[in-house]
């Protein structure tokens, strides 16, 4: 992982449009990122793509980034690619229950656990409600403060403690 | 993984539980941050991580290739802009004569002519032909009337003399 510097020469390299700046970026964030989705989705195709749109999305975006943290910005852009993902399922989803009922198998709920190798924790993840589980992601994968998480919601700082809070110890409960 | 910033979340703990429940809250913090140590979650493929790298690529290649246009699109308004200011500026799109200088402009029918009710009025040379065109009208409204007769059949008898005249000295040669 690069240090504060570093980062920020690569950052500015990025903003050039330097393509190796770019896949810099990609080796040092991609498997945190990557992780970030799949245990959001379960699912390693679709994390794969959503982890491709998040950088693509970086390349279009890199001009906003105007200092702070790095890993916070990148973060809410990977939230904000999750509940496209999210909406564009549910349209799907309302799409097809429209033409038939039955062809629902591969698009259950928001977690969809697609993926037959799925360890413990993906499973024991996917009984928390969608919301608890993101808050987990974005401070676990994304390393995200409490006001930096409490600042992407529509709810006071204390709601989102006490929701991660209850989520985790309901995790530990179910991995015991 | 590492941990997030405790410090943050001591304060903020304490904003909410007593002592007791705070060190309580800490502890299944840290255990579930453990929890994702201890679980990780499985890491891209290297041939995924070389499709977003090429993705990227080219994502770099249509910016590129759009702010080159825009920059074209730019440079030509700003262009044209300039070449409508000088324009403007020496006069070129201010309405002038397409004639040299020095040429009169004149239409060839007056413009009382087509301004007046009776032509003959407006124009000498129509006088003449109107005058004729009476005449024939009014001949033509005798013969028709019967008021001149007489000379009508005179007339007629006076072209059967002629022709048969005519005729005489076409055979006599």
């Amino acid at each position: 992982m690069a240090g504060r510097e570093d980062l920020e020469r690569i950052l500015a390299g990025c903003r050039k449009g330097d393509p190796d700046c770019f896949a810099r970026l990609v080796d040092d964030y991609g498997s945190r990122c990557f992780g970030y989705f799949y245990r959001l989705t379960g699912n390693r195709d679709v994390s794969e793509d959503l982890l491709s749109e998040l950088f693509v999305r970086l390349v279009e975006k890199i001009g906003t980034y105007n200092g702070g943290s790095f890993e916070s910005w990148l973060f809410k852009i990977a939230a904000n690619i999750f509940h496209d993902h999210l909406r564009a399922k549910q349209r799907r989803k309302k799409l097809m229950e429209s033409h038939a009922e039955n062809l629902e198998a591969d698009h259950h709920g928001s977690a969809a656990i697609t993926d037959d190798r799925l360890d413990k924790l993906q499973t024991q993840l996917a009984r928390l409600d969608d919301d608890t589980r993101e808050l987990i992601m974005l401070r676990f994968y994304g390393q995200l403060s409490f006001k930096e998480i409490a600042a992407m919601r529509p709810e006071p700082i204390g709601t989102t403690l006490s929701k991660m809070h209850r989520g985790l110890k309901k995790l530990r409960e179910w991995m015991e | 993984m590492n941990a997030p910033n405790d410090n943050e979340l001591r304060s903020l703990l304490e904003g909410f539980y007593n002592s007791e429940q705070v060190e309580a809250g800490l502890d299944d913090f840290e255990n579930g941050r453990k929890l994702f140590v201890q679980n990780p979650a499985p890491a891209p493929s290297r041939e995924a991580l070389a499709g977003v790298k090429a993705d990227v690529r080219r994502a770099l290649a249509r910016r590129h290739h759009s702010q080159t246009v825009r920059r074209i699109a730019f440079g030509a308004s700003i262009a044209a802009a300039a070449v409508l200011a000088v324009a403007v500026r020496v006069g070129l799109l201010e309405t002038a004569p397409l004639m040299p200088p020095g040429t009169m402009a004149a239409a060839m029918i007056p413009a009382s002519f087509w301004e007046g009710h009776d032509v003959t009025v407006s124009d000498p040379s129509l006088a003449y032909f109107a005058a004729e065109i009476e005449q024939i009208e009014n001949e033509l409204a005798s013969l028709h009337s019967g008021g001149k007769h007489r000379s009508g059949e005179a007339a007629v008898t006076e072209l059967e003399v002629e022709f048969i005249d005519i005729q005489g000295d076409f055979w006599k040669g």
